[in-house]
């Protein structure tokens, strides 16, 4: 940092802070947050499970070398695990609703729900080999919920989808 | 005591308040944090959907991580690396062009709106043009900066992958650019 006179005008940091001080007024007034985004944002808050574990997503067919999902041909698979839990699920697009089915292996739900932000949890009807199929999800993030038999509850990490 | 814990509190207190319960802590962490994530989302150039997606999953999944973060204070930094990941799994995926043709394409260049309209000033108008006319990593490190309250530099680094140290650097040069264009 060079010394300046106080006669050589405003500091170079200080000019750069100004103009970003303009930038950001712009961009607040042209490219604002939507509020609804704030208020499910502060909802989420209520999504909280404690003693709940997550099963994170390890497969998505949509990325990576082998992404096969291609514009519209084919379902989208996720593979979300937690230990030796696997819940496969297939992801279906029309327009913007989606249609998921698959299934939960290695561990047994009584009940299985699946849960949109900013709506209340809904059943899903799960079989005895685990199998289950949800449809007419609006697009975005999704998980599901599964209350298993041994008393513990398996949620599969948010995903948009 | 409460409000001053809303008001001035750390970002980790915050946290650490919201972990224990606190709904009021956590709607302090998303006010302060929320532009930021959108500021990321869309300095990726991504569509208001695309980026309502990536900042509404940002925040789940800190709900869904909130008792394991590591180091509570870096929560911002959290953050910014959270929507960045997302960011890029979204533009990786190769099904997202999968919706009828009846709606509105999510094409990489359908960015930031310039609706200089909206901006009654002129001299606004014309700094939004020129920012769509900057080179893509300066629009993305400005859009960035845009964010409220202005970020710092450690988080800027996370939410782009850049070293920390060269952020004051090219926000020098980009905003030098910026000024030529005008």
């Amino acid at each position: 940092m060079t010394d300046q006179q106080p006669s050589d005008g405003p500091r170079p940091d200080a000019a750069d802070d100004h103009l970003l001080a303009d930038l950001r007024r712009v961009a607040a007034q042209a490219d604002p947050v939507p509020e609804a985004l704030i208020t499910t944002a502060r909802a989420a808050f209520g999504l909280r499970e404690l003693d709940a574990r997550v099963a994170e997503l390890v497969r998505d067919s949509a990325v990576g070398a082998s992404a096969t999902a291609v514009r519209g041909l084919g379902a989208r698979m996720l593979s979300f695990e937690a230990a030796d839990t696997v819940i496969e699920c297939e992801v279906t697009a029309r327009g913007s609703r989606r249609d998921v089915i698959g299934q939960l292996v290695g561990a047994v739900a009584g009940l299985m729900q699946v849960q949109v932000a900013g709506a209340r949890a809904v059943d899903v009807p799960v079989d005895d080999h685990g199998r289950f199929s949800v449809g007419d999800l609006p697009a975005g993030p999704f998980r599901l919920r599964c209350s298993l038999t041994d008393g513990s509850t398996l949620l599969t990490s948010w995903t948009a989808v | 005591m409460r409000q001053s814990l809303l008001v001035d509190g750390s970002n980790g207190e915050l946290l650490k308040a919201a972990a224990a319960g606190d709904q009021g802590a956590w709607d302090a962490l998303v006010e302060r944090h929320t532009s930021l994530l959108w500021s990321i989302a869309r300095s990726y150039r991504l569509s208001t959907a695309d980026a309502a997606d990536v900042v509404q999953t940002t925040w789940l999944r800190l709900v869904e991580h909130m008792d394991k973060i590591a180091d509570p204070e870096r929560v911002s930094g959290w953050l910014a690396t959270t929507a960045r990941r997302e960011c890029i799994h979204l533009m990786r995926r190769t099904d997202r062009y999968a919706e009828s043709s009846a709606e509105l394409p999510d094409l990489p260049g359908d960015g930031p709106a310039p609706d200089a309209a909206l901006l009654r000033d002129e001299r606004d108008a014309e700094l939004w043009r020129a920012i769509a006319r900057l080179d893509e990593p300066c629009q993305r490190l400005l859009r960035v900066l845009m964010a409220d309250p202005p970020p710092a530099y450690v988080d800027v680094a996370a939410a782009l992958g850049m070293k920390v140290g060269s952020i004051g650097p090219t926000k020098g040069r980009c905003l030098d650019k910026l000024r030529a264009l005008m």
